[in-house]
């Protein structure tokens, strides 16, 4: 019998309208789950002891709400129900805002029950899932490595049956990267697709609002009930957003353009993995196209100096009242930021308009979907990182950062594992507010693969490799 | 017009001026760390033109939505 905490969004939803499962045996076996893998993978900063409390009260209700009894946890990085977010410090607090996280009172709103804040790399500005302060957060799928990050706890809470789906911030890769390295599904949507009210900041000017969860199709229907203008959000525009009963899993005449040259930096594994994935795509009926993607690494260089910019300007009183505070490695890239200047960033604005014009009127005029590589290789040990910290990050932005510069959505698939049985993930990425056919594709690929749904091996869950 | 600098002791007055202490070693780091990515960014400025605003991008995803 397949455990309860195995189940995904969409067979939850199911299973609960169909009165199968009530909202209280939901939260019960996933926060049961939760307590015994945050043991293993240190992906909760705090659980939220409420969270049967909520079930039952859900259960009291007449009426069935869209996601009606599904749990879900989210990065520590929101004010949530007048709570401030660590933002994985113990020791710094940012002047953050009041207004709590639009996006969470719409999950709330639409049934959805959380069962806790989630870890981080600390203010989300590394992409390792280290943390000195919380302890780092470790991959379900093998614990001596790392879960990417910066939402490390919220793909390791995914992967690990924690919760099936989570909310998380991707300013240049934080969504993709762990999603990668851990075997999920993560989108990161159009900027100012979701709203970012209530959310801490890192860079103004990329920051994004996304979902993890195992499947596409999973992260099509959170998307609907996420996504949406919010007036609060200076980044927010209005634009109609695709309800999950639209979403048709197919990729027949998708044009889907890829560069060879895109896979030179990545491990032969990822490159033969990815070669496979556009063959089984192309099966499916989408047309490869290939596009050049060279102009990625200027793209990464103007994404690099904007965040510098506007990291700095988020950190500046705090470092500068008590510099001790920060870890080392957060504070040596807040530093380098003093050697851009004002005109820096004005200019780096200018170059990420230019660079959005050069990807619509380029690859993204010649090719729907692009894919592309998410990492540069699988998750290495934790202990390696005490070397080479540094490059194991900046090898996974430059990969996603582009992306990040350009506002486009961008999704991260699984597409299967390395000797070593880590994951591997590449990425979709279309034009701004097309995340329906970056999805409709994914969830054709994964009708077809059986990747998204493999558990981890300690897992203990009889569907882990059927 | 010259080279702009960005050694140690103006990354030292940049961080005075806003209050962040630094010690001539860590900032001759950051001045080095930072070098290559600032020669590659100052040859993309080099290529803008009045025609490009810090307004593009908003404008172009509006429009996107617009259809």
């Amino acid at each position: 019998m397949t455990e309860i905490w195995a189940l995904g969004v969409e067979e939850l939803v199911a299973a609960i309208r169909a009165g199968e499962l009530s909202a209280v045996e939901v939260v019960q076996a996933f926060a049961a789950r939760a307590r015994e893998v945050d043991v293993l993978v240190n992906c909760f900063i705090a659980r939220d002891d409420g969270a049967m409390e909520r079930a039952a009260a859900r259960e009291r209700e007449t009426g069935r709400r869209p996601l009606h009894g599904v749990p879900y946890a989210y990065k520590d990085v929101f004010v949530h129900q007048g709570a401030t977010p660590t933002v994985g410090s113990r020791d710094v607090r940012l002047e953050l805002g009041v207004r709590g996280a639009t996006v969470l009172d719409r999950l709330d709103d639409a049934g959805a029950i959380s069962l806790g804040r989630l870890n981080l790399d600390p203010f989300a500005y590394t992409a390792t899932g280290v943390n000195p302060d919380f302890g780092d957060v470790r991959n379900p799928w093998d614990p001596a490595r790392i879960a990417g990050g910066s939402s490390g706890g919220a793909a390791a809470a995914v992967a690990s049956g924690a919760v099936p789906f989570a909310i998380a911030t991707d300013t240049g890769g934080s969504i993709r990267i762990p999603a990668a390295l851990c075997g999920v599904t993560g989108l990161k949507p159009t900027l100012g697709r979701i709203p970012r009210t209530g959310a801490a900041p890192l860079s103004f000017s990329q920051d994004t609002v996304g979902i993890l969860a195992r499947s596409a199709k999973d992260v099509a229907l959170v998307f609907e009930h996420a996504a949406g203008h919010d007036p609060e959000d200076a980044v927010s525009i209005p634009a109609p957003v695709p309800t999950f009963a639209e979403l048709d899993a197919s990729c027949k005449g998708t044009r889907l353009g890829f560069d060879p040259d895109a896979f030179d930096r990545t491990t032969p594994e990822i490159a033969t993995a990815a070669t496979l994935a556009i063959e089984a795509l192309t099966g499916l009926g989408a047309e490869p196209v290939e596009v050049d993607l060279s102009m990625l690494g200027a793209f990464d260089t103007v994404a690099t100096v904007l965040t510098w910019a506007e990291a700095s300007a988020v950190h500046e009183r705090t470092l500068s009242r008590d510099p001790g505070r920060y870890a080392p490695a957060i504070r040596a890239r807040l530093e380098l930021a003093l050697a851009a200047h004002g005109a820096d960033h004005v200019n780096a604005m200018r170059l990420q308009g230019r660079a959005l014009t050069q990807l619509l009127d380029g690859p993204l005029a010649a090719a729907d979907v692009l894919v592309a590589p998410t990492v540069a290789g699988p998750a290495v040990t934790i202990d390696s990182l005490q070397q080479d910290a540094v490059s194991v990050s900046v090898g996974h932005l430059r990969l996603n950062r582009p992306f990040s510069l350009t506002g486009v959505p961008a999704l991260s698939v699984p597409i299967g594992f390395d000797p070593a049985g880590m994951p591997l993930g590449l990425q979709f990425v279309a034009r701004p507010w097309a995340e329906q056919t970056l999805l409709a594709c994914a969830a054709a690929y994964q009708v077809e693969t059986d990747w998204h749904r493999r558990l981890p091996p300690s897992s203990g869950a009889d569907r882990s490799r059927r | 017009m010259s080279e702009r600098r960005r050694d140690g002791a103006w990354i030292i007055a940049v961080a005075a001026s806003r209050g962040i202490a630094l010690e001539p070693e860590r900032a001759e780091r950051i001045a080095a760390e930072a070098a290559a990515t600032l020669e590659r960014f100052d040859a993309l400025v080099a290529q803008l033109s009045a025609d490009d605003d810090v307004h593009e991008l908003r404008r172009r995803l509006a429009g996107e939505a617009d259809g």
